[in-house]
């Protein structure tokens, strides 16, 4: 196949074809390198924690499943984004979501991590952590006030390293278009950001 | 025509995702422009910004807890049957359906009895079943306790037997 040859130099891709030959720890070992960021991904543009870890088993769900029908035809990281990506599209264009759309993050869905950053005693390096903590909250929010697609597009672009290029496999959008969303992304959130530039 | 409207392009700049022709020309215009290099560093401290948003830790147990669920409902799995004559046959006549799904039913039940390794239990490793012991109550929380046959409900506590008790009963 043209398109097995393509990818072959794809470690990921090689180690979904051994667990296409019936190796399950190659299973394991994409699962390991994937499962946080999948996690984040999700988190990030759906805002929710325990949707993100739902939807990230469903992925790998699916994954497994693909087990005797998957043909390489992209990176394997582009393939399983593609899949997040539009999970959390659907997941975010149920109606039960658009009622609660604008509050995006959910305050109690965090709360491990955000203790983690809490000041635990008053001091200079309290201050310094509730400033971390304010500025992260900020940044948080004004991703997730973006727009879908710009959003989605921003989380690949800067969260999980893609280029445009491979972005827009993942969302299956050109190029152009990419780099249009990202333009209108970044001049959003420097408007939104503007006290903390 | 000013030039400005490269503004629109710095993003892409910054990314190094402008072909070269590109590049060079906005390159050009940020040389004589500052109203452009202005907007040029504020898109990198945005970009530096967004870096402040930290990673989250899945919640603890995530990976097992989905790898046994993931190896649990691939095991349940309907096998799907392949040949379509076969298909035709048994769905075109209700009664041999049904005939056959009791069937089905039956062996399963016996299957279920006769070959007692093939269940869900024996997916786990040891690593698996104490981490799952550990974090018994996520288990419960995501669903997954269901997958597992071979738990059984637990007895519930007997009432406690103390003094305490009985002065409370025949009170
Ligand atoms: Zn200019």
């Amino acid at each position: 196949m043209a398109g097995q040859d393509l990818y072959r130099d794809d470690p990921d891709v090689e180690s979904m074809l051994a667990f296409q030959k019936g190796d399950d720890q190659a299973f394991e070992t994409l699962f390991r390198k994937y499962s946080r960021p999948l996690v984040n991904f999700s988190y990030r543009l759906i805002g929710n924690r325990g949707r993100a870890e739902e939807i990230a088993q469903e992925v790998f769900l699916e994954v497994h499943r693909a087990k005797s029908t998957y043909l390489p035809q992209a990176k394997f990281s582009t393939w399983i984004y593609r899949i997040s990506t539009h999970r959390c599209w659907n997941e975010l264009r149920r109606p039960e979501r658009r009622l609660m759309a604008m509050q995006h993050r959910d305050p109690t869905g965090d709360e491990g991590d955000r203790a983690a950053v809490e000041p635990v005693a008053a001091g200079p390096d309290a201050l310094q952590h509730l400033e971390a903590k304010q500025l992260q909250d900020a940044v948080a929010d004004a991703v997730s006030s973006l727009p879908e697609q710009q959003r989605t597009a921003l989380i690949l672009c800067r969260y999980h390293a893609m280029g445009y290029r491979e972005a827009a496999e993942a969302m299956e959008t050109t190029e152009s278009a990419v780099k249009s969303l990202m333009h209108r992304a970044t001049v959003g959130l420097r408007d939104r950001l503007k006290s903390f530039l | 025509m000013n030039g400005h409207e490269i503004s629109e392009e710095l993003v892409a700049f910054l990314d190094g995702a402008l072909s070269v022709e590109d590049a060079r020309r906005v390159e050009k215009h940020l040389e004589r422009c500052p109203s452009c290099r202005e907007i040029l560093e504020d898109f990198r401290r945005t970009g530096q910004l967004l870096n402040r948003w930290t990673e989250i830790a899945p919640s603890p147990g995530f990976e097992p807890r989905v790898l046994t669920h993931i190896r649990a409902s691939e095991t349940r799995r309907p096998v799907s049957i392949g040949f379509g004559n076969l298909n035709r046959w048994f769905f075109g006549s209700p009664i041999r359906w049904s005939a056959v799904a009791a069937g089905i039913v039956l062996m399963a039940g016996a299957a279920y009895w006769i070959f007692p390794l093939s269940r869900n239990e024996d997916v786990l490793t040891e690593a698996e079943k104490d981490e799952m012991a550990t974090h018994i109550d996520l288990y419960v929380d995501y669903g997954v306790i269901s997958h597992l046959d071979t738990l059984k409900p637990m007895d519930a506590t007997p009432p406690p037997q103390g003094d305490e008790s009985s002065i409370i009963n025949t009170a």
